[in-house]
């Protein structure tokens, strides 16, 4: 258990570090940051304490923690895809317009040309 | 072509289409339809010297975008450039008829209308493969329900543009879904639109080349992450 304690902390260290390094690059928004840190922080709550899991179970209605951990992983899991997917289709709508506006700069560019020559 | 002094384009998007764009293009021209405008759509083969060479203009896109990319290209280039009154949507593999634009076009010339959409269901000249069919009928009665709107055709891409769709109309699928767009921009701008039968004719390399029967389940898909994420 303790190298399992060890091993987490010096992941969730490393992830909090990169988030706090996005974060100072301006990469990733003081909200962003916040919300990073605090899913993390959550989960070395979790492992250090995890009878804290039992207690948000007897809360919540769901029997044991470690059920009430697998459901809240899943829906971190689904709310993080679909922001990914937002963030995707985003990134691939700018690149279509990028594209479309360089091949109609490109053509007008072409016919002044072709007028500056004749 | 019927004489009207309305400024007609004819835009066909085109990807790899080298074999059979010039004949596409000099088919148009056959029929009096001077101004064609070709969206290479990031093709890595001849389709732009062979557009050029049958007497088209030429929109290059750097990388291939898809259709629906391809067409917004084209409207926007020409509604700023050019002007025009009717921008007929073609497609490059040679399933469409340029006899077939006359029909399409009328109703925009007697201003009647805003947007006239082919269909290769109004008729039964078209030689659509079965399970083509089963597919098509079925993406029908689905962009139906979730545009709220009743049409025989909505995934063909033989359509006529008239002023006031091609100012309002705005295209944000870049693939094939993009059709879905489109009929979602008549019920939202209440344009005044109207189904004309049109005659597609399936061959080997429009098969070949066109969408796979496959892909609409993909198409569906896509509408209704959209529909949910808007």
């Amino acid at each position: 258990m303790i190298i399992l304690r060890i091993a987490t902390s010096i992941f969730v260290f490393f992830a909090i570090s990169r988030a706090y390094l996005r974060f100072k690059d301006r990469s990733l928004g003081a909200t962003g940051f916040f919300l990073w840190t605090s899913i993390w922080a959550l989960a070395l709550l979790f492992i250090f304490d995890p009878n804290l899991s039992s207690i948000i179970a007897e809360l919540t209605g769901l029997g044991r923690g470690a059920d009430a951990a697998f459901l809240l992983s899943i829906i971190l899991i689904f709310y993080l895809i679909f922001r990914l997917y937002i963030k995707i289709d985003t990134i691939d709508k700018n690149l279509t317009t990028l594209v479309i506006k360089l091949s109609k700069e490109q053509q007008l560019n072409r016919e002044i040309s072709e007028k500056t020559n004749q | 072509m019927e004489t009207t002094s309305k400024k007609i384009y004819i835009v066909i998007p085109a990807y790899n289409e080298e074999t059979g764009i010039a004949s596409v293009i000099s088919h148009l021209k056959d029929f009096g339809y001077e101004n064609i405008l070709v969206v290479n759509d990031g093709s890595n083969d001849y389709t732009e010297e062979k557009a050029r060479e049958a007497g088209a203009e030429v929109l290059n896109q750097i990388i291939n975008r898809g259709q629906g990319a391809a067409l917004r290209t084209g409207i926007e280039y020409l509604r700023e450039v050019y002007a025009p009154d009717i921008i007929v949507t073609f497609d490059a593999d040679g399933q469409h008829q340029a006899k077939d634009i006359a029909a399409i076009i009328k109703p925009l010339i007697e201003e009647k209308f805003d947007i006239v959409l082919g269909s290769r269901f109004l008729n039964k000249k078209s030689n659509a493969p079965l399970l083509r069919k089963i597919v098509l009928k079925a993406g029908i009665i689905f962009t139906n329900f979730i545009s709220n709107i009743k049409l025989t055709d909505t995934h063909n891409g033989f359509r006529a543009l008239g002023k006031k769709a091609i100012q309002k109309i705005n295209i944000s699928h870049r693939g094939m879904e993009h059709a879905s767009d489109i009929i979602d921009e008549i019920t939202k701008n209440k344009l005044r639109y109207k189904e004309v039968p049109v005659e597609i004719i399936y061959t080997d390399y429009s098969r070949a080349k066109g969408q796979r029967t496959s892909g609409f389940a993909k198409i569906g898909i896509k509408i209704l992450i959209k529909k949910l994420t808007q």
